[in-house]
């Protein structure tokens, strides 16, 4: 799987995740939690999709997301009998994965080759070319992404592509609601400046809130 | 760098976006053009991001949940009056005892043919426990509902090994203890396992030998199950003797690498 047989079929398509139904989750939460494996099957299958799509983002590459998503799934089994149904199910997937994916950029760290170019610090495109134009480029994407550090990235990835609120967020990455609003604004606003030119600039960190 | 004001104002844009703005915030983006601009700026990332990426194929997908369900530890026992179920677990234990005893004399009886005809055959000193229907059976409900890590193994495969004698050790209670063992993380290579292992708190590492109640664990003699992987790509069990990483395949408990520790 992932760096050594790249699942090349991850092209493939591309789809929406299936809406997330709560009750249903708990339903099978509470099922898995004792022992029910078709159950926990079940909710594996149900948030495969949304776990996938976020390390994909996050991580930049089919491969990488699928060891990370793997990864997180595997956590996700493991923590199980110690969810406690607090957040919800869904978010606290979000929290698993997040650090799964987190860990899988800090083994691509210590695999980066020196001397040869990595995904980080990818220049901005051509100011010329309109915004709505460049975002649909998918590698364009990927490398504005990567572009972001990655405190930015994470609170824009768990809002635009998981579909979290902020406080969801904030719980998910455990700062206040207002870093995460700081966060998602300036990751916003580097990814604009990366795709369409738009007021090019670095980004740069926001001052810590209380 | 950016001017600070912009830096404010591209967070009153962006929470106006999420809907997240105060009643105040948001008559003061709809009195601004310019605030106005960049609230729709702001929109063409967040739908770019929104748009469906690349989805996981259904064999990547399927792989995954195979792996992670292989991980699944065996549910609590239910709590159960004990005078209703004595009967039924004093007739576990006796069949326990009496499918241990077979499959001990199993596997002697295998080891001393195989020793007699071509000499013993441990490879890599890998060896994987008996997994004789009657054994399977003996164990009751703990054993059937640890059926995740077994479902992932294939029932052949069993010939090129050879059959342990570790079922001596599967008693009732053992099978009821068990669980499974820790997973660690990925590795891809010598250094990240001993990154893995090396993180490992020495209260994780099981003080006893591999447990054996799944019917198709694995079991390295004289090592210990220090905990479960992903090595480049496969799950895997990692066993650790005389300062000396195993690490066995779960799916078939064939030996895929030896990492020295030190």
């Amino acid at each position: 799987l992932g760096r050594n047989s790249p699942p090349t079929e991850t092209q493939a398509t591309a789809r929406y995740p299936e809406p997330i139904d709560a009750a249903a989750d708990a339903e099978l939460v509470v099922a898995a939690q004792g022992g029910d494996e078709a159950a926990l099957d079940a909710l594996l299958r149900a948030h495969y999709d949304r776990v996938y799509a976020l390390c994909r983002r996050i991580t930049g590459n089919d491969a990488d997301a699928a060891d990370a998503a793997q990864d997180a799934l595997i956590s996700i089994v493991r923590g199980l009998p110690r969810f406690d149904g607090r957040s919800s199910f869904a978010t606290w997937v979000y929290r698993v994965t997040s650090n799964a994916c987190l860990d899988e950029l800090r083994r691509r760290r210590r695999r980066a080759v020196p001397g040869l170019p990595d995904h980080e610090g990818s220049e901005p495109t051509d100011p010329t070319v309109p915004l709505d134009t460049t975002v649909t480029d998918r590698f364009t994407l990927d490398e504005a992404l990567a572009g972001l550090p990655e405190d930015y990235r994470l609170a824009v990835v768990l809002r635009d592509v998981a579909d979290l609120d902020y406080a969801e967020i904030a719980s998910v990455l455990d700062i206040p609601p207002g870093t995460v609003r700081s966060r998602i604004a300036r990751g916003r606003a580097a990814l604009a400046a990366s795709l369409g030119g738009n007021r090019a600039s670095p980004p740069r960190r926001p001052t810590p809130q209380p | 760098m950016s001017d600070p004001s912009d830096d404010q104002r591209d967070e009153l844009a962006s929470a106006y976006l999420d809907g997240d703005a105060t009643p105040a915030e948001r008559a003061q983006v709809e009195a601004d053009p310019a605030l106005v601009r960049r609230v729709a700026e702001l929109g063409v990332v967040r739908a770019a991001l929104g748009a469906p990426g690349p989805s996981a194929g259904a064999e990547t997908r399927d792989r995954a949940i195979t792996a992670a369900l292989a991980t699944a530890s065996p549910p609590a026992a239910t709590v159960t009056p004990i005078d209703r179920h004595r009967s039924s677990r004093r007739a576990l234990v006796v069949l326990g005892a009496a499918a241990a005893a077979v499959a001990v004399i199993a596997a002697v009886a295998v080891v001393a043919t195989r020793s007699s005809n071509t000499g013993t055959s441990t490879s890599a000193g890998v060896s994987t426990t008996a997994r004789a229907a009657g054994s399977t059976a003996s164990f009751g409900p703990e054993t059937q509902s640890a059926g995740a890590a077994t479902s992932a193994a294939p029932t052949g495969g069993v010939s090129s090994t050879t059959v342990a004698a570790s079922a001596a050790g599967r008693d009732a209670s053992a099978a009821a203890a068990t669980s499974a063992p820790p997973y660690l993380g990925v590795a891809d290579d010598d250094s990240e396992l001993r990154a893995l292992l090396g993180a490992t708190s020495a209260s994780a590492v099981s003080p006893l030998p591999a447990p054996a109640s799944a019917a198709n664990s694995c079991t390295v003699p004289g090592a210990t199950l220090v905990g479960t992987v992903t090595w480049q790509g496969t799950l895997a069990h990692v066993f650790v003797a005389n300062g000396v990483a195993t690490v066995i395949q779960v799916s078939d408990c064939r030996p895929i690498a030896t990492v020295p520790l030190t």
